[in-house]
């Protein structure tokens, strides 16, 4: 079924597939039926028999240029149970998502990651070089999306902006990183509970080690939003952190 | 010369991901162009991977792989990838299934319902529109068929047993099949929690897709 047909068809941009994942596509070229389906259908990474997820993609393609979608569609099944863990744990992960908005955003996203991984045109080719990036970088960008459109409508509704514009005169941090390692560890896990734009403000200033100024520039706002962001940042993870029974 | 915003990216993440990281600063005053995108990655890079699960997964919610299951097999039915009709369908789900060496009580077990449902199945007493696209699934991977076979064959008009013999000029018919959940609680040897896992993936069935 395999062994008759030229292999790993040349990415036409500047490219290059893994060596080990090369190698990988090669072993499988000559495997007979049943033992290419058992491994197309392993699960566990640690396994060594489990294809890279870069093979996988590679055979997608090298089934649908041959007119096989049907086998295709196969190791996408194999692939998809592989990414599901990944997106729903990610997914759990955003705050202030509702159920039908996850589902709205999981079945666009997977419509996307399918016609990509099916796709023989050179934009999807990176998918076959770092596959794991290239889902963490849709994931983010399906999520970027949804979160900003949400996001606008906060700000139309004026909550997150008219704590910006009046700055409180008590709330101006000296341009150093003073965030203790108790707030430090409620910020990791509740840091996207702050909203945008002051998650992202915490996040530069504190993680990002961005100086005030610096985060002023790239947000497009004044030095004194942004500490009055910090401060309102800091503030809610103060009554966050006197909280009890948030799920872990 | 600039840089495709993906390089920049790959070349980030794979700084950050050395011990002692890369400082995100760096980065944005070397690719201005590009600071939204690096912000973004590097923030949900770490909500992703540090961050708070704000909700435990809803059982009844319909997750990845379930959701996954129904794009599957809206885009194999039509579209630019549509997947073309086998020129072997499926004989049978226990023919099949004794062709992996896999007898009907193991096929039972690994796909998590009763003897008597696989029967069930394998005869298409059970209405299609009731079976949980999950269960399609598990079925196609213990078979190593296609899930579109599997689909097509529960769809298919149901049987009855071969070793009934009827005296009549056509294809005997039975009035009604049984919904899945029905032919899974009727089962004794179903534990509650199968039963309870099944109950929570009926929300996206066969019926669903079509």
């Amino acid at each position: 079924m395999r062994g008759t047909h030229a292999l790993l068809r040349p990415l036409t941009r500047d490219y290059t597939r893994e060596p080990q994942v090369v190698a990988q596509i090669l072993t499988m070229q000559g495997l007979e039926d049943s033992e290419f389906w058992r491994r197309v259908s392993l699960e566990n990474h640690l396994d060594p028999d489990c294809p890279f997820p870069e093979s996988l993609v590679c055979w997608i393609r090298e089934f649908m240029d041959r007119g096989d979608s049907r086998r295709a569609w196969d190791v996408v099944t194999a692939l998809e149970r592989r990414v599901a863990r990944i997106v729903d744990r990610g997914l759990t992960r955003v705050y202030d998502l509702r159920q039908d908005q996850i589902e709205d955003l999981t079945l666009d996203l997977i419509t996307n990651l399918y016609h990509e991984w099916l796709s023989l045109e050179p934009p999807h080719e990176f998918w076959e070089i770092r596959f794991i990036f290239c889902l963490k970088r849709k994931l983010i960008s399906h999520v970027r999306r949804f979160i900003r459109d949400r996001d606008i409508e906060v700000d139309l509704a004026g909550g997150i902006q008219s704590a910006a514009d009046a700055e409180d005169p008590l709330s101006r941090l000296s341009d150093q990183r003073s965030i203790d390692t108790e707030n430090a560890a409620i910020a990791n896990v509740a840091l996207d509970q702050l909203g945008y734009p002051l998650n992202r403000a915490f996040f530069l200033y504190h993680y990002g080690e961005l100086t005030q100024e610096q985060i002023a520039k790239v947000l497009g706002v004044t030095e004194r939003t942004v500490r009055n962001w910090l401060r309102k940042a800091e503030d809610l993870l103060e009554i966050r952190r006197s909280q009890e029974g948030y799920i872990q | 010369m600039s840089r495709d915003i993906d390089s920049v990216l790959l070349e980030y993440d794979t700084a950050a991901d050395q011990p002692g990281g890369t400082k995100l600063a760096d980065w944005i005053a070397r690719y201005p162009e590009y600071q939204d995108d690096l912000i973004d990655y590097a923030y949900y890079n770490f909500v992703f991977q540090k961050g708070e699960s704000y909700r435990r997964t809803d059982a009844k919610a319909a997750g990845y792989l379930t959701l996954a299951g129904v794009v599957r097999e809206r885009m194999m039915a039509e579209g630019l990838y549509a997947a073309g009709r086998s020129a072997d369908p499926l004989k049978g789900i226990l023919i099949a299934a004794r062709a992996q060496s896999i007898e009907p009580p193991e096929l039972a077990r690994r796909i998590g319902i009763g003897l008597p449902v696989v029967i069930k199945l394998d005869r298409r007493l059970i209405r299609p529109s009731t079976i949980p696209v999950e269960l399609v699934s598990r079925i196609a991977k213990e078979l190593q068929a296609f899930v579109s076979d599997v689909s097509a064959y529960l769809r298919r008009p149901l049987t009855l047993s071969p070793q009934a013999n009827y005296r009549a000029s056509s294809a005997p018919q039975v009035s009604a099949a049984q919904d899945f959940l029905d032919a899974l609680n009727a089962c004794a040897d179903v534990s509650a929690e199968q039963k309870e896992f099944w109950k929570n993936e009926s929300g996206v069935v066969l019926g669903d897709t079509e």
